[in-house]
């Protein structure tokens, strides 16, 4: 059997629907507006909540690593022997001077011929364009050329030059020209200027390897080292102004 | 079919039994997630207020006090590690030109005298004089031994070898490269 179900009237959207729709689904309307709540606290609340949280979180990992850095360089300083440190550093900047160090430079080469029975003639200094502060090398470097006379015979000579790889300031010989008993020796003494002191406690301080302390142990015995003649003092450690460039005192 | 085997009152208690299920689900699914959501974000707002980011900037403030009164030690040590760097720096770029003469002239023979001796920009010329032959030639081949270990020198060039019969001297000129 068939039934046809047909009606004459229309339905339109009128406020009478309205009014039998909300009659129909009222129990269902608390409901739903609880579940969209929740919907919008989760999107406008709760999400931006949990990215607050991994922000933190990344903030607080960040905090503590710096914290972790702090406490091991003020430990790490509160072990360093300060006199120590004060005395490698006079040794260090006896072989490597912040600045242009004649007297140094001259009472090495005293020191090295007494030494090497080498005898020493005419010297000249080559001290390249002065108003630059600094006559840099592939090494950024700056370094100060002399020309030695020296008189000897070739192992004496030999002797000096090997000598003078061991003594302070730092310096090495490029040039040798020479006949049976006189040569002229090309030697260039490096220097540097301290850098700049853009020390920051935030950074991790690396302690130095047994390496650079054996090396360091090692610049004590060589010649010209105990000599306080240097024309270059420390810098005053104790100021902290920090200056730029080339100036040989860092503070 | 007759008016009386139509049940509608059956058809009608079915769909509202159903109706009563369904807001009862809808009203379970809202219970539960408000009670989800509000247990996630209060969880998460203690969670977040309870980071001890200020204790641990706090004691960040206090190292950092601590480590001003060691600023002196801070400052040698940096320059001392600067130094380090700089001097072995220099150290490993420098040339051992004594190490090079002296492996040569040990090859030398005494007899033998270095009339001689330029080294530049690694290159060594050496004039060398006596009056053995044989004490040249010795030389040569020491030279050449040294050449082939590729120790001390490379590229050894014999450039002349010339003998002065009025005042019976051998002179033997060389280069060579500095390794």
């Amino acid at each position: 059997m068939e039934i046809k179900i047909t009606s004459s009237k229309k339905i339109t959207l009128n406020q009478d629907f309205a009014k039998a729709w909300l009659r129909d689904y009222k129990d269902f309307a608390l409901p739903a507006l609880v579940i969209l709540g929740c919907i919008l606290v989760l999107i406008f609340i709760v999400i931006p909540q949990v990215n607050q949280f991994f922000v933190s979180k990344k903030q607080l990992d960040y905090e503590t690593q710096k914290l972790s850095v702090l406490k091991n360089n003020y430990n790490f300083l509160l072990s360093l022997d300060e006199n120590k440190a004060n005395d490698d550093l006079k040794v260090l900047s006896k072989t490597l001077p912040a600045g242009k160090d004649f007297i140094g430079i001259l009472s090495a080469l005293s020191a090295v011929s007494s030494k090497t029975n080498v005898s020493i003639g005419n010297f000249s200094f080559s001290l390249g364009d002065l108003s630059k502060n600094s006559q840099a090398t592939n090494l950024s470097s700056p370094i100060i050329s002399i020309d030695v006379g020296v008189n000897g015979d070739a192992q004496s000579i030999i002797k000096f030059i090997n000598e003078l790889n061991n003594t302070a300031p730092l310096s090495e010989v490029t040039v040798v020209k020479g006949t049976a008993n006189a040569n002229i020796l090309t030697i260039i003494f490096h220097y540097k200027p301290f850098p700049p002191q853009n020390i920051s406690d935030e950074k991790q301080v690396p302690p130095i390897s047994s390496d650079d302390k054996a090396f360091i142990n090692d610049l004590y015995s060589w010649n010209n080292i105990s000599d306080d003649s240097s024309l270059f003092s420390l810098p005053d450690v104790s100021s902290s102004s920090s200056s730029a460039g080339t100036n040989p005192s860092p503070f | 079919m007759s008016s009386s085997e139509i049940n509608l009152i059956a058809g009608k208690t079915f769909s509202l039994e159903k109706r009563i299920k369904e807001v009862k689900i809808f009203r379970v699914i809202a219970i539960i997630s408000l009670v989800i959501v509000s247990l996630i974000s209060i969880i998460l707002f203690i969670i977040t207020i309870t980071l001890p980011i200020s204790t641990v900037k706090n004691e960040q403030e206090q190292t950092l006090s601590s480590i001003s009164v060691l600023h002196n030690k801070l400052a040698s040590y940096s320059l001392v590690v600067d130094r380090v760097q700089n001097i072995k720096a220099v150290i490993s770029t420098r040339k051992y030109y004594g190490k090079t003469l002296d492996e040569i002239l040990k090859n030398v023979p005494p007899s033998l005298a270095v009339g001689t001796m330029t080294l530049d920009a690694g290159e060594i010329k050496m004039i060398v004089t006596g009056s053995s032959l044989q004490d040249v030639n010795l030389l040569i081949n020491n030279l050449i031994t040294l050449n082939n270990g590729k120790k001390f020198i490379k590229n050894l060039i014999i450039n002349s070898l010339s003998l002065n019969a009025q005042g019976g001297t051998v002179s033997l000129s060389f280069q060579a490269d500095k390794i």
